[in-house]
């Protein structure tokens, strides 16, 4: 049974993330929009089922100091004998993975306040912005772990490419 | 495991021609140490200052803290990993250049922090406004990818603090102050009275500018394991936490640990201290679970009654804060917590990302958000925040008059959740 | 020359009625009005309550901005120093209308405000963070502590005198942190505070973590088309005409209503009686708040075995956690009793 793994960010430097094996049914939701809404975006997924797999809040960042958030998020389809896609929304799940939604509501709520300063993000933004692209090469650096961990192929540093 | 801190006490840094200690001021020959840290290719340049308590003096963003040690007997060099080999440290004579501090500093990203100002009002919130500090300056060669810079920052660092240690073993020390690490046997064994309490001590371990070593060990790729305060004292642990300044431990707090000071104080008295315990604060929820339940599995191992757990970073490592505290106090172990808090700048807000009603005894290092003026000093040393950062209001915003409006967030260890620092806060 | 004080009270305090006075628009007296008889004498003269504000409790709760923007028009025009609200003990709806006041006032003025709650009024979680509040006892048998306590913080305001520690001991916490260096570092209170819980002592946290009262999860019911399913809300739905009069906020009471023929919750023949969001869209559809429709609906397609023939309902308006509780109890019990096996509840 392959594993089904989704990655919604707003880093578009994630976008190059490949799968490390061919079980992996792997997807990548790529948003433009704020962190906020990556978060909002998680918290979907885990209502129809997904469980995140990293934390949903920065180690050392408040909401305010990083542009950027990246969930990876498991579907355990055992527990889900409904499987949904992560596009489609209006599926009713009968199992949801309470971990989750608790660190994914507790996290909604010191990013709230925020929600309104935090910047919309856009790749041609972020190429031209070094502060942006900063949190970019942080978030990715931060999500390494995570992504490798689950069998996921990170993209190098562009300075290192 | 028996250890003697030499303690040379240092007023003043001053540079001359040869590098060595005199009248409680360690001089330093600038061009000879610039050239030792510039074998490392990685750099571009090197420049020393000088900042003394009271000096009119801003440094930022301040990347590292440093006490400068050496060993003058038994295994191994300070820094295991890095400046000594890999061997096992801790045991033997330390020299400590007490009151002195090497401060690195230069910008690897935008946003990065870490302000130490000799005097005003900021200097009330670092520790770093209190000790003699030779400051060096990096400029890193272009094209360095950034894991390689940070590493050359922290070699930097490393590299000094030895040096200088090394040029002034001839120091006679004003105090020596004797550690006793004995045997778990011994130990369990000594005061039958007393209870028996551990020290479990997250580390933080998220990623590149998160990280902290042990032996040249990630932290992030450890389990939970048992280590000697002593081995701490000789610079087991290394900091290469470079983000949020107010509660990253930079080597220097690791050096000096207070917890572990305090309850050496209180061994044989009140308590029976049996253990420290590292733990790390992953990303992955998998990793939080496994560190928490391994960490209290030890202390459960070590037959402990009480645990003081401290924090650092704050957001998910809160997690991992409340892991620890409620796995150890449903195995009937008491705990108290030392944490830090993101009220927000009103204080109104939740403090704290997590919580559980068995963290019923903590330690607060304060608000990081306090909101706190620093007026312009005469001279600046490092890098100030980018347009874009300021413009951001990231970490505060500059006025007119050079005064800027921070939160002290931005001050190295103004909250320090070691509790290296005499901040904390109220209810109101 | 003494500082000028408005006082502001509702038509019980004001000695013009009960409930059934609650719907009463905002009047203004000179000079003293019911516990203003109390407060001025403990001012000492040195402050002086010029006018009383007087609101009906239910006016207020229904027109909360227009009420405040009058006492804040008034505070300007009769050059008011100082506000004084209450004190208002465990009355909800009056203690909430204190605490808007104070802080409309405190935030458009910037004088002086002191109001006195008991601890479980709404009113303190509500303004807590805003404006300084004195703590009373839950009913007017505590007047007689309220009111010097009350005076003594307002007169230290309006002097600019620092409170002393009787002062900061009547005062509720704002629950605001506030630094502060200690005497020794967080390492040495960490391990004397760990010394001390080891040793069964008492000890003070110096940060409490929220306790979130947390409800267990039910176990899932087997087999939704066998069941019986009631439905609760907190939304204020009623009959029209509110047969019950729960309040629009504060809420004593709740409703209990046999809807065993009722398909659809019809505009005019439904009402929402909830004081504290818009109303037009309840109003217009109540099944939005209380779902009847669809749930009749899945009733016939065989989802659910049966919907329960009454529904129960309240305002979740400021309404005291105790009252709640014991609401939430009873009709607990009369579901149980008539063998339904879940409930859905419903806010908004």
């Amino acid at each position: 049974m392959s594993t089904r793994l989704c990655l919604i960010t707003n880093n578009s430097t994630l976008r190059a993330c490949t799968i490390g094996n061919s079980s992996i049914d792997f997807s990548i939701q790529l948003l433009e929009g704020s962190p906020f809404d990556v978060l909002m975006g998680g918290r979907d997924l885990i209502h129809q089922g997904w469980r995140l797999l990293n934390h949903p809040l920065y180690g050392n960042f408040r909401p305010g100091q990083q542009a950027m958030r990246s969930l990876l998020l498991s579907f355990d389809s055992e527990k889900n004998n409904k499987a949904t896609a992560p596009h489609q929304t209006k599926a009713v799940q009968e199992y949801y993975d309470e971990d989750s939604l608790n660190y994914i509501e507790q996290a909604l709520q010191i990013y709230e306040p925020f929600s309104k300063l935090l910047p919309t993000i856009d790749a041609e933004k972020t190429l031209k912005s070094k502060l942006l692209a900063d949190c970019a090469l942080i978030d990715k650096e931060l999500m390494h772990v995570t992504l490798k961990t689950s069998g996921i192929n990170v993209p190098l540093n562009h300075m290192e490419e | 495991m028996k250890l003697e801190l030499h303690r040379v006490k240092v007023k003043k840094w001053a540079f001359g021609s040869a590098t060595g200690f005199a009248n409680a001021t360690v001089t330093v020959n600038k061009e000879e140490l610039t050239a030792l840290l510039l074998q490392d290719e990685r750099l571009a340049g090197i420049e020393l200052h000088l900042a003394h308590p009271g000096d009119s003096i801003r440094i930022l963003p301040v990347k590292d803290a440093i006490e400068p040690r050496c060993k003058l007997e038994g295994a191994g060099e300070v820094f295991p990993g890095y400046i000594g080999d890999v061997d096992t440290v801790g045991e033997g004579k330390t020299l400590v250049l007490d009151g002195a501090a090497i401060l690195t500093t230069g910008r690897l990203v935008a946003p990065q922090e870490g302000i130490v100002d000799m005097k005003g009002p900021g200097a009330d919130y670092t520790p770093f406004s209190q000790t003699a500090n030779l400051v060096v300056y990096i400029t890193p060669r272009e094209g360095v990818v950034l894991h390689e810079l940070e590493n050359a920052c922290r070699m930097v660092g490393l590299k000094t603090a030895h040096y200088v240690a090394s040029s002034c073993k001839s120091a006679k020390a004003d105090k020596v102050d004797s550690y006793d690490f004995p045997p778990l046997a011994e130990a369990m064994q000594a005061h039958p009275k007393l209870p028996k309490v551990a020290y479990v001590y997250m580390l933080q371990s998220q990623g590149l500018l998160h990280d902290t070593w042990v032996y040249g060990v990630d932290a992030k790729q450890i389990l939970p394991t048992l280590i000697s305060p002593t081995e701490i004292m000789d610079g087991a642990i290394i900091s290469g936490n470079c983000v949020s300044a107010c509660d990253k431990n930079n080597t220097y707090v690791h050096l000096n640990n207070p917890i572990i000071e305090s309850l050496y104080k209180r061994h044989g008295k009140d308590i029976n201290f049996v253990g420290t315990i590292i733990t790390n604060e992953n990303v992955t929820l998998a990793d939080k679970k496994r560190s928490s339940s391994y960490a209290i599995k030890l202390a459960k191992m070590l037959g402990v009654e009480g645990l003081v757990i401290s924090e650092e970073g704050f957001g998910n490592p809160d997690a991992d804060l409340i892991m620890n505290c409620w796995k150890a106090e449903r195995s009937g172990i008491k705990t108290v917590l030392i944490t830090d808090e993101f009220a927000g700048r009103d204080g109104a807000s939740q403090s704290l990302a997590d919580s559980c009603p068995e963290g019923n005894a903590c330690v607060t290092a304060g608000n990081a958000n306090m909101l706190i003026t620093l007026p312009p000093m005469d001279i600046t040393i490092g890098d100030l925040p980018t347009a874009e950062v300021l413009a951001g209001g990231f970490f505060g915003s500059m006025n007119k008059d050079g005064s800027m409006d921070v939160e002290i967030q931005a001050i190295l260890s103004a909250t320090n959740e070691l509790g290296f620092t005499r901040n904390g806060a109220r209810t109101e | 020359m003494s500082y000028r004080v408005l006082h502001y009270i509702n038509q019980f305090f004001a000695g013009i009625g009960g409930e059934e006075k609650a719907d009463i628009s905002p009047e203004i007296r000179d000079g003293l009005v019911g516990p203003g008889q109390a407060l001025n004498p403990a001012l000492n003269g040195e402050a002086e309550i010029i006018k009383t504000f007087i609101c009906g409790d239910n006016y207020f709760a229904n027109n909360i901005d227009a009420v405040c923007a009058q006492v804040v028009a008034l505070v300007k025009e009769a050059k008011i120093d100082a506000l004084i609200a209450g004190p208002a003990f465990n009355a909800g709806r009056y203690g909430t209308a204190c605490g808007a006041v104070c802080a409309a006032v405190a935030k458009e003025c910037n004088i002086p405000v002191i109001t006195a709650l008991y601890p479980e009024n709404p009113g303190v979680d509500l303004y807590r963070k805003l404006i300084p509040i004195v703590e009373s006892s839950d009913s007017a048998r505590g007047m007689g502590k309220a009111v010097p306590a009350m005076a003594s913080v307002i007169l230290k305001f309006l002097k600019k005198e620092e409170l002393c520690k009787s002062d900061h001991s009547c005062l509720m916490e704002k629950g605001i942190r506030i630094n502060m260096f200690y005497d020794e570092n967080g390492a040495e209170r960490a391990v004397a505070m760990l010394v001390k819980k080891l040793k069964g002592e008492e000890f003070t946290t110096e940060y409490k973590m929220p306790v979130f009262d947390r409800v267990e999860p039910r176990p899932a019911v087997k087999d939704m088309s066998k069941a019986t399913i009631a439905i609760v809300t907190s939304g204020g739905i009623v009959p029209k005409g509110n047969p019950d009069h729960i309040a629009a906020s504060s809420a004593q009471n709740y409703g209990e209503y046999d809807f065993a023929n009722v398909k659809d919750l019809l505009q005019n023949e439904y009402i929402t009686a909830h004081g504290g969001y818009d109303q037009t869209y309840a109003n217009e559809d109540p099944d939005r708040v209380l779902p009847v429709d669809v749930l009749r609906d899945i009733e016939k397609e065989g989802k659910i075995g049966k919907l329960h023939n009454k529904f129960y309902t309240t305002v979740g308006n400021g309404t005291a956690v105790a009252n709640a509780l014991a609401f939430g109890k009873e009709i607990g019990q009369k579901l149980r009793d008539a063998n339904v096996q879940a409930v859905i509840l419903t806010s908004t």
